[in-house]
């Protein structure tokens, strides 16, 4: 019988499309940036090979390590994020009425394009007729700031902005793994008398563990990043408070043409992302996956 | 059953907890809804939380009447028919090959496809060789960039890989090729996960900016994000955007920022009730590994 998935021709036919595109539109530029970061190069003339000059450059630019500092910082904050997102996802599978209808509308900011999030998020720090100032004004704040323009709440503010637009799809993948859980073990914790809290601490989580694993890699990798929200409310702005890598390397490779530049900040970036995701793994190594 | 007291506490203060999440997720989208409805004189005040004040529709009018607006609203729903019926071709062959345990090499794609997941090479190798092929200024810049997720395709590939090996054997000995088979047993099996899929990469597309702003100089060609992004940018005149007509207004009022975000995000947002009831069994069975 011609077993299905044998014959050699049908197989590339099926998986080649996918490995070209993905050969062609990430491995391809991946080795294009680590060449390009030997360059001097404006993008459109000639260029010239300049060996690690840009990488050395790169270790002496403060501005640089400011965007750098910056996407630390959301990096962390997304991480401890997912915290509170676990929090909710356990509140909602412990039979709450209503808990999908709670779930649908958590998802929503999802579906939403970063130019609107964007977008709403400036209406809502308005500095005069923003929904925070307006809050601020009537419980008797008379000066509230102007969020997005001063340079050390613009930062968190951002973020706010960033959290509001992933939490939903944290809590839908932590609720999807929480509910794959059989009732059976929860309940047998439950006879053998183990509090709700026992059960989440013990069973549950531990459970999940791979899940968490890899959302916490999306999480951090996704912060390091991260770039078009940021870029639509700020620019990076005011004066660079709000810049991270990746509109750092946007800045340099579109603002003032050093593509070259661009490109070892770009593979820059990959590295540390590398070593992150390597770094991640090593700590929440686990002896044995747990079976159920 | 008996609860303690402790208990109860807790679980009101869940249902606040959960409540407020509701609020504030909910809050600021029915404001800009409430403004786009709105006189310009009461946004400007402060006074619209959740009911229109001074109500009007004038703007909508204006706004549907910007023939810009409806050419870039028009390139938005090609960009995601095409993109996202492209997407689902690739995306389920090569899902469907990678959940056949026996496919050789098996092990290295996913390999090959899972480290795309987290890294790349970032916008400016991209930039170069979307601009090398000759694709910038058409629609392919904006339609193969997300071609495929692989996020997408490994929710796929565990779905796929759940469906019993014995119906596909049977199709085999009553004469169904591969294609017969991967058309009339899996897919019609796979309903659930392929809504989920359509879901994900329509809005994907739909959401999409970024790409047009870095490949499109036509106007005529722009999606109406970057309608938005230009009124965003020309309201606050900070940024050098590309000209659209809605730069000619030299102070853009909020209120026509909400008419337009409420238009852009309307259709996704209508459809999403119909598709969400297949999410989590969509999700859950894909639930990353």
């Amino acid at each position: 019988m011609d077993k299905v998935m044998s014959n050699k021709f049908v197989i590339s036919l099926y998986v080649l499309p996918a490995l070209l595109l993905i050969l062609t539109l990430i491995y391809v530029p991946i080795v294009l940036t680590g060449y390009y970061g030997l360059m001097k190069w404006d993008g459109i003339g000639e260029m010239t090979f300049i060996g690690l000059e840009n990488y050395t450059k790169l270790i002496q630019d403060a501005d640089f390590w400011g965007s750098a500092y910056h996407s630390f910082l959301l990096a962390l904050f997304s991480a401890v994020s997912l915290i509170g997102y676990l929090g909710i996802s356990l509140i909602l599978t412990s039979k709450i009425k209503g808990a999908n209808t709670l779930r649908k509308i958590y998802l929503i900011p999802m579906l939403l394009s970063s130019v609107a999030i964007a977008q709403l998020w400036s209406k809502i720090y308005h500095p005069s007729n923003g929904m925070v100032n307006s809050f601020l004004q009537s419980i008797g704040i008379d000066n509230p700031p102007a969020w997005l323009a001063e340079p050390s709440l613009v930062l968190p503010a951002i973020f706010v902005a960033i959290i509001w637009q992933y939490a939903g799809f944290y809590i839908l993948i932590y609720y999807a793994a929480l509910k794959n859980i059989p009732e059976s073990l929860i309940e047998a914790a439950r006879i053998d008398g183990a509090t709700p809290l026992q059960i989440a601490w013990k069973i549950k989580i531990p459970l999940i563990a791979g899940v968490i694993k890899v959302t916490i890699v999306l999480a951090i990798v996704g912060s390091l990043k991260y770039f078009d929200l940021i870029y639509v409310m700020t620019g990076g702005g005011p004066n660079g408070s709000s810049e991270v890598i990746a509109s750092y390397m946007y800045q340099k490779a579109f603002g003032s043409y050093d593509f070259g530049y661009g490109s070892a900040i770009g593979f820059f970036l990959l590295l540390i992302c590398l070593v992150v995701t390597w770094l991640i793994r090593k700590l929440t190594a686990t002896k044995e996956e747990i079976q159920y | 059953m008996q609860e303690s007291v402790q208990y109860k506490v807790f679980k009101v203060f869940n249902v606040f907890v959960l409540s407020l999440i509701v609020f504030l997720t909910l809050y600021p989208f029915l404001n800009v809804v409430a403004q786009s409805f709105s006189s310009e004189s009461y946004i400007n005040a402060g006074e619209v939380n959740i009911i229109p004040k001074g109500f009007n529709v004038e703007t909508y009018k204006m706004i549907m009447s910007d023939r810009m607006f409806w050419i870039n609203y028009k390139n938005t729903i090609v960009y995601t028919v095409v993109g996202t019926a492209l997407s689902m071709v690739v995306t389920t062959m090569f899902a469907y090959a990678l959940s056949k345990k026996r496919l050789v090499g098996r092990n290295f794609f996913i390999m090959f496809a899972v480290f795309t997941m987290f890294f790349n090479g970032g916008l400016i190798p991209n930039y170069v060789l979307i601009n090398t092929l000759g694709l910038d200024n058409s629609m392919w810049a904006i339609v193969l960039p997300g071609v495929i997720s692989i996020y997408n395709m490994l929710i796929m590939k565990a779905f796929f890989e759940n469906v019993p090996e014995e119906l596909e054997e049977a199709a085999s000995i009553d004469g169904l090729g591969t294609y017969g088979i991967l058309w009339k047993i899996i897919l019609p099996l796979s309903k659930a996960v392929m809504a989920t899929m359509v879901l994900f990469y329509a809005v994907a597309y739909w959401n999409s900016w970024f790409t047009a702003f870095l490949y499109l100089d036509e106007k005529e060609l722009f999606p109406v994000t970057i309608y938005l992004r230009n009124m965003i940018a020309g309201a606050s005149g900070s940024m050098a955007a590309g000209a659209t007509s809605a730069d000619n207004l030299t102070q853009i009022a909020a209120n026509i920022k909400s008419v337009t975000m409420v238009l852009t995000i309307l259709p996704i947002l209508t459809i999403y009730p119909f598709v969400q009831r297949y999410f989590v069994s969509g999700v859950m069975l894909g639930s990353v590994k």
